[in-house]
């Protein structure tokens, strides 16, 4: 008991400094976000797909339905259409200024006349199935729906009009159609509505990020606080072990003064937020009207992140045997299993082997139950599995702990030239 | 009295502390002297207790220590050579660890063992504020604070200044006085005259040594 209250004594003593660090990190980091989202790099324009338009488009209709993508249709807002020579997209292509070209054959309104329907090629500069490459296939695919299906139902039209009555004026007519085909084709993406059934609530993507950031905040906290509990010397370890304080009473006392670190943190972390939020004038959406009973569960909820993320910072600690390689080792599992487990971005844009990994990662299941929480829904299982975690962490840091107190010194092993 | 028999230590297969055996006398004060890598370190980590695999009879009034840990851990007190302190606590809070109750540090600050360490000096101040000598002072004072029958000193006044290598043997003098007994491992020469017998720890055998003021023929020696 001596030696806990000595441990929580010691964490209260440094945590200002500790917290000042990991503000002053997570300022840093805040500040890198901000300064790439105001960054040219982010600018509407840059942020659109460019596609080449290489072929023949001097067909009056052809140019009328190029145009009208340019100038109405949807697609304009995410998407710029240059027209170009085959050369010039090539080049374009390999210096990474287009996204991909559209080839429009040479014989595409005779093939569409006679109802042929030649496909649009569509060229990417790249192998890889990134997301740009997705969105500008699909993108070329209704390009090319809405080139050929629209043209060839007005040529199609204009035929039969013209066997039957060859001497008319179908100019009224074809304006007619098209206007038609328009009403019909640009309104598509009017055709469909996004919903998820009412059983699964889905967080809000505020209420995400506002988990991630708590989750990440505690991750950083190892970086500042791991110095408390990483041991080069284990002179004082040793003496406790002789005078009766063993390996596991050790450990447990440094993990609940790691937790108390952790719970100090996330009572700052709380606090700055409600600030942050108060400030803005703005309320996650989960959190809206939250009665003074939910927000004491949710606090009490959110707790559980305190002996999970304690436990992996304790054994991250007791890994390593100097400050530096320890203060590495916590940011890249900081960075790496906050980016597996959906801190950065949402764990749904991962691939599925990603996601089942994540499921069972101690942070991924953090993620996952601090969600739940937010959204009012019981943890169930999640608990179960974080409190496997902790103990998991705990023990395998006990048996370092037990193996470190009775090696010899990096010192003895050296004299003695093993 | 203490009696040590056919104290050995290994690491892996290789044996370090070769069937050692000596005896002191109440009051007394053995060192141990030898190269650096000789075993010197691991011979009081044994008797410490803080290094298993080692094997003989740690006997004080005729009671085996290494069997019966509860009066090893109450009659040892044990100082390493590295800092067995809290770095970001004050010498108070370090004391508070190792003493039974803040009385008997108040006691030991007016007139008992820390008063003669000159503790007092440094009470509130951190131990990561601390010159190597405070530390090493507050170390010793740790590691008596149960006012230990015997105490294990390896290297004690390694690297330290001249005032702070007096206090240390004014306080082992005082030790010595009141009926404590001494095992250190040293290096400096002037520790020497505190040693009632000394010791050469060469190739894990332990052979006695008188010393006669020659430094060279010392060295020699080791």
């Amino acid at each position: 008991m001596k030696y806990l209250s000595i441990q929580i004594k010691r964490v209260w003593r440094v945590f200002p400094v500790i917290l000042l660090t990991t503000l002053i990190m997570a300022g840093a980091l805040g500040l890198f976000a901000y300064l790439q989202i105001v960054s040219d790099s982010g600018r509407e324009e840059d942020q659109k797909i460019t596609l080449a338009l290489v072929g023949d488009t001097e067909d009056a209709y052809l140019g009328l339905g190029i145009d009208l993508l340019r100038a109405m249709d949807s697609s304009r807002f995410t998407c710029t259409l240059i027209e170009m020579t085959e050369e010039e997209a090539e080049r374009a292509l390999e210096r990474q200024e287009i996204n991909g070209c559209l080839i429009i054959p040479d014989d595409f309104i005779e093939s569409v006349v006679y109802g042929e329907n030649k496909k649009v090629t569509f060229v990417t500069g790249t192998a890889q199935s990134d997301i740009g490459v997705l969105l500008s296939r699909e993108l070329a695919d209704c390009v090319s729906i809405l080139l050929t299906e629209t043209q060839s139902g007005i040529y199609a039209f204009q035929r039969f009009a013209r066997q039957q009555e060859p001497d008319r004026n179908l100019r009224q007519e074809i304006y007619d159609i098209n206007m038609r085909y328009f009403q019909y084709v640009l309104p598509r993406a009017e055709l469909y509505d996004i919903d998820t059934a009412d059983s699964t609530p889905v967080i809000s993507m505020q209420g995400y990020y506002v988990c991630a950031a708590l989750l990440l905040f505690s991750l950083f906290l190892g970086m500042a606080g791991g110095k408390l509990f990483i041991r080069g010397d284990l002179s004082l370890n040793r003496m406790l072990a002789v005078r009766g304080t063993g390996a596991a009473q050790q450990v447990l006392s440094e993990y609940v003064s790691c937790c108390f670190l952790l719970l100090l943190n996330y009572l700052a972390a709380a606090a700055i937020f409600a600030l942050f939020f108060r400030e803005a004038g703005r309320m996650i959406p989960e959190l809206e009207n939250i009665s003074m009973a939910r927000g004491v569960r949710l606090v009490s909820g959110l707790a559980l992140l305190i002996p999970v993320a304690g436990a992996l910072l304790y054994f991250l600690s007791q890994c390593v045997r100097s400050l530096i390689s320890g203060t590495i080792l916590a940011l890249l599992c900081a960075i790496g299993l906050g980016y597996i487990s959906g801190c950065f971005y949402p764990i749904s844009f991962f691939p599925e082997g990603i996601q089942r990994l994540a499921a069972i990662l101690p942070t991924g299941i953090l993620m996952e139950y601090m969600q739940r929480a937010l959204l009012g829904e019981p943890g169930g299982r999640l608990i179960l599995i974080s409190c496997v975690w902790t103990f998991l962490l705990v023990f395998f840091s006990y048996l370092i702990r037990r193996y470190r107190l009775v090696e010899r010194t990096d010192r003895q092993i050296k004299s003695y030239g093993m | 009295m203490i009696e040590i028999n056919n104290l050995s230590g290994y690491y892996g297969k290789k044996r370090i502390l070769n069937y050692i055996s000596f005896q002191a006398e109440t009051g007394t004060c053995v060192g141990i002297l030898g190269q650096n890598g000789s075993g010197k370190s691991t011979m009081l980590s044994v008797l410490a207790g803080t290094l298993p695999g080692g094997s003989g009879e740690f006997l004080y009034d005729g009671t085996d220590l290494f069997k019966d840990r509860r009066r090893h851990a109450a009659c040892v007190g044990y100082v390493p050579q590295g800092t067995p302190l809290i770095e970001e606590l004050s010498a108070m809070d370090n004391l508070r660890l190792w003493y039974r109750s803040r009385a008997e540090i108040m006691e030991d600050l007016e007139n008992g063992l820390l008063a003669i360490l000159g503790i007092p000096e440094f009470l509130k101040t951190r131990v990561s504020h601390m010159s190597g000598g405070m530390k090493k002072r507050l170390s010793i004072g740790c590691a008596a604070a149960h006012h230990p029958e015997i105490l294990l000193l390896d290297e004690p006044s390694a690297a330290l200044d001249l005032i702070c290598k007096e206090r240390i043997a004014n306080y082992l003098r005082e030790f010595k006085r009141q009926g404590g007994t001494i095992l250190l491992t040293t290096h400096d020469i002037q520790e020497i005259p505190l040693c009632d017998s000394l010791f050469i720890l060469k190739q894990g055998c332990l052979l006695p040594y008188e010393y006669d003021g020659n430094y060279h023929r010392l060295a020699g020696q080791l």
